[in-house]
Formats: structure tokens, sequence, C-alpha cells
């Protein structure tokens, strides 16, 4: 019996089930490619190093933007959060942070997230070390993961999907719920093919590490100001520019980061970001009053 | 032994010093049902032990303790492994209504009852030691029958309760109702001391406010010393409980050291 034969429900008992196993086939692909051997090792990584890991290019500027502007490299005026120029640049200065800061002198930036299009990509620097400890996958390897998901996905929307609803509309028969399921089969594709940043299963334990690590640096700056300007890179490398809205000592950096563009959030990754598990921690405790 | 009250902006600063060997935490900030929080955690885990401090249990107070309140004191101390609770010799409700604010007690042979029972009630309710807090008040009440010291030590005689002395209080009392430092410290029973807080505050005209949020005066520090010579090196604890301005850190780690310089000198010469 021909499959595009069989008539709609029929069609549909057979077509979401490959869809759905396809689906989670490609992220079982994905999870065993993922897979290292070995425990995540204290290996030192950077504030960069660790936004890479923790959000990709975006989180790594993000960063780099708080730095400067809590070193008072960078400020911030006006009513649409123009970024300029205040001090010159360190000279031991990271070629991140000299990036952001060209940016600055040669661009019009409103808001931080205007960085992104002259900076990124930002991590050719970052990428070589972190794949080299195993904490992300190779450019091959990466590669390979966009194909093969990406195909076994595509596999059931070429096969049956499409050959289906091209039947169905010259057999005038009601195709709106199968092309649904044809997009939503085409979402996933394209959520594997855009897969730039993979970390590995040691690479979501190194970030776990950091985050459990500085947990106390994110509670500073969540409240406080958290300490130096390279302690502020790290806490938004690793918790995302959330943790830099609520502090009341980092107001005048808000309206910066909160910009009309999305912000790089917390520690779930954006589509640029080095995607795998959402981790990111909640806060408990709270603001103490005079004790006596 | 040195400690520092635990707060959420000082975290990171608190995570990085290695000398401090106590922390308090703020008993109305905190879920007993929860587990403590990561920051608190890892401090646990390297040895550095947790005191409850309360703040509303109302010892002062015509009502007795409420039991909510004790049960909440002793899930955070058995949480966080806490060798002890401690509270301040206070009252801050009455017939429903909490002044936000601690308040003194009138000091009269009737409160001394209350006080004594109401300490008597937490400390069978309690799994661990409670220890009690002299405060500062900026008034006080008329017709007192006995000095705070007489009270303070007569509550720990009759109870058996610890004693907190907060120095900062000590000296903002002793500057604002005008007594004589050196006979209320004759009067402490130190045996029973079980730490110190000192913080810092500021003058407001001839008053003296004892703010948990300014840096350490002077002459708070020499009554620390004072306390320290007398009681032979006790524990202290800094407590900063507002105003965090950027770069406090390097201000509270110079106050860490002080007092740290404060106890080890009476230490060595209690040695000698």
């Amino acid at each position: 019996m021909n499959e595009f034969d069989l008539i709609g429900s029929q069609f549909l008992a057979l077509y979401i089930p490959v869809t759905l196993g396809t689906i989670f086939g490609a992220m079982a692909t994905r999870y065993a490619l993922k897979v290292t051997s070995g425990e995540y090792r204290d290996i030192e990584l950077s504030a960069y190093d660790a936004a890479y890991l923790s959000g990709g290019d975006r989180r790594v500027v993000d960063a780099a933007a708080a730095k400067l502007l809590a070193s008072d490299v960078l400020s911030i005026s006006g009513s649409r959060a123009t970024i300029t120029i205040k001090n010159e640049l360190p000279k031991d200065a990271d070629p991140i942070e000299r990036s952001v800061f060209q940016a600055a002198r040669n661009h019009t930036i409103n808001y931080v997230a205007d960085f992104y299009k002259y900076v990124t990509p930002v991590s050719n620097n970052i990428r070589p070390k972190l794949i080299e400890a195993g904490l992300i996958l190779s450019d091959t390897r990466t590669a390979a993961l966009r194909v093969i998901c990406a195909l076994m996905v595509l596999g059931p929307i070429e096969v049956l999907g499409v050959p289906k609803v091209l039947f169905g509309m010259e057999r005038h028969k009601p195709v709106g719920f199968l092309v649904l399921l044809c997009l939503v089969g085409l979402a996933a594709a394209v959520y594997f093919i855009r897969q730039s940043c993979v970390r590995t299963s040691r690479g979501d334990a190194a970030v776990a590490y950091l985050q459990e690590e500085n947990r106390a640096l994110e509670y500073s700056v969540k409240y406080g100001d958290g300490g130096s300007s390279n302690e502020l890179a790290m806490a938004t490398g690793l918790f995302g520019t959330a943790v830099l809205l609520t502090s009341p000592l980092l107001v005048s950096m808000r309206p910066a980061f909160a910009g009309p563009v999305r912000t790089s959030g917390s520690s779930c990754s954006s589509s640029s970001g080095c995607g795998s598990s959402c981790g990111g921690g909640g806060c408990g405790g709270g603001c103490g009053g005079c004790g006596g | 032994m040195l400690g520092i009250g635990w707060r959420p902006e000082l975290a990171w600063m608190i995570h990085k010093r290695k000398d401090i060997g106590f922390v308090e935490i703020l008993a109305e900030d905190f879920s007993s049902t929860l587990k403590p929080i990561v920051p608190i955690k890892q401090l646990i885990n390297r040895g550095v032990e947790v005191i409850v401090h309360g703040t509303t249990l109302n010892v002062g107070g015509s009502e007795t303790p409420n039991r909510a309140s004790l049960a909440h004191l002793n899930g955070l101390a058995r949480q966080h492994n806490s060798p002890l609770v401690s509270e301040h010799l206070a009252f801050v409700k009455a017939g429903g209504f909490e002044s936000g604010h601690l308040l003194p007690i009138q000091r009269t042979q009737e409160n001394l009852e209350i006080v004594v029972e109401n300490i008597l009630i937490a400390q069978e309710a309690l799994s661990v030691p409670l220890a009690i807090e002299n405060i500062a008040t900026l008034f006080e009440w008329p017709n007192n029958e006995m000095d705070e010291a007489t009270f303070l030590a007569e509550v720990v005689s009759r109870t058996g309760v610890s004693l907190l002395l907060d120095v900062a209080n000590l000296f903002a009392n002793a500057t604002n109702h005008k007594f004589d430092v050196d006979d209320y410290l004759k009067k402490l029973p130190y045996e029973k001391l079980a730490y110190v807080h000192v913080a810092g505050g500021i003058f407001k005209g001839q008053l003296y406010h004892d703010t948990h949020c300014h840096s350490i005066k002077n002459p708070v520090l020499h009554l620390l010393q004072k306390v320290c010579t007398t009681a032979g090196s006790p524990r202290v604890l800094l407590e900063r409980d507002g105003i965090f301005p950027a770069n406090l850190d390097q201000e509270l780690n110079h106050e860490l050291d002080v007092i740290k310089q404060i106890s080890e000198q009476t230490r060595l010469s209690h040695a000698s």
C-alpha cells in the first residue's frame, strides 16, 4: 500500500511519530557527539572564556562592555544610553576589550547590543583554547553535528510531508495541519543548523562548576557592586546581564543593557550562544536590615 | 576568631576572605524550610560557623515568645549546623503591632521576671544555646530600678543564657545616656560571653547613632580593646547592614584587619 494513499488521520498517525522520532533522534545524536570522557579539570579560564562557554559571542561582548563601563573607560549618556569613550584603554587590555573600545570610538553605540554587529564574532582567540580543553566541540564536529542533525529532521519532511501536502492540494484536501507539522520540523532543522558553538559534556560541567564557584559573586553583583571590574566581567559572563539589572550600585549601567534590543538574558543560551543545558541559579536570601 | 554579618552585598568579599571563622545570618531574611543558599553552604563546607541572629523574638515583650518564631530559629540553626542562636534584649511588638525597631525594656524587677520567663521558654524550645545582646537605645524609660549592666547580668545569672556583647551599642548608650563604661564592664559575666559585636555609626549632634552603615569610630575600637583585654580575646563579629558603596570591600577589609589585630594583641598579652 502506498503511504500517500492513506487518508489524513492514518497518514498523520504515521507522520507525527516519524517527525518526533527524528527530532529526538537528532537530539540524541547531538548528545552523543557532545559526550567526552573525563571530568572537568580546573582549567584556568578568563572571564571571557567563561562568558563564551556560558553564552557565546554576545555574552563575551556584554562582559567586556560591563567591565569597560565599570572601569570608566566607557560611559553612558543621554536617554538613548549612548556609549562613548571616557578614558583611554589600559595598555594591558584584552583584545576583546580593544574591539569593543574601537567600536565605541568608530561608531554610534546606543545600547550594548549595538556592539554585537561591529564586534562579533569575537571568539577566534577563545575557541582554540576551549576546543583543546575539550570544553566545546571542534569546528569539524560542530559542522558534522549541524549537517547530520538537520538532515535527520528534514528527512520526513522531504520524503513524506512535502509530497503529501502536494498530493493533498492536488486532491483538494485540507493540508493546514500537515503544513504546520512540516514547519515544526523545519524549525527544528533551523535550530540544529544554527549551532555554531556546542559545549561538550565536560563544557557543561565546567559552566556548572564555575557558576557554583562564583555564586557568592553573583549575589554581590545583584545586590551590591560585586568587586573589581574583572569580577564584574566574570559575573556578567557566567550569569548574563540579568545580574546587572538588579544591582543598586550599577544603576547607571542599566539603560545600556536593558535597551530595546534583547539582551543575552540569564544563563540560558541565545541563538548564537554556546548551546547546551539551561542552567543558572535562583537567588534566595534577602537584604539585611539593622540587627541591633 | 573573626566574624562578619553575612549580607548578600558582602557575599563575595566574605567568600574571598579566608580568615573569617564565623558569620551571622539574619533569621528574618532566610527560610527555615529551604536548604542553605550556595554561598553560605560553601562557607559551612570550609569550616565557617554560622550563627543565626534574630531580631523579632521579643524576649522583652509581655507576651511569651512566639512558637513559630522559635521553630523558625530552630530550623535555621539545624540547617546551618549553628552552634548557637542570638537575639536582642528588647521588645519589638505588643498587642499585635510590630515596632520595626528594637525598643528598650523598662528595667524594673517586674520586667526582669518577664524577661527571665521568656528566655527560659525560648531556651526550652531551642535545640542550641541562646545568646542575648544588649541593644542601643536613643531613649530610656523613666523609673528604671536598675542600670543596664545589672539588668543584663541578672538575666544571664537567672537563665544561664549566653551573652552577646555589642560594644558599639554599649558605646552608644554610654554616650547618649551618660554612664560610665568601666562601671558597666565590671558588672558583666564574662564567663558567659559568647561573642562580641562591633559596628559603625555616626554622631548627630550630641547623640551617637549605631547605624551599622558607617565606619567604626575610634572610641568604639578602644572599647573593643578594653573588652578583649578583660574577656580574654573573645570572638568578634563586624556588622555592616546598610550603605554599600563601591569599593566598600577595602573599608571592611581594613576594619576586619584592625579587629583581628586587636584580638591578636590581647590574646598574646593574655598568653604571656
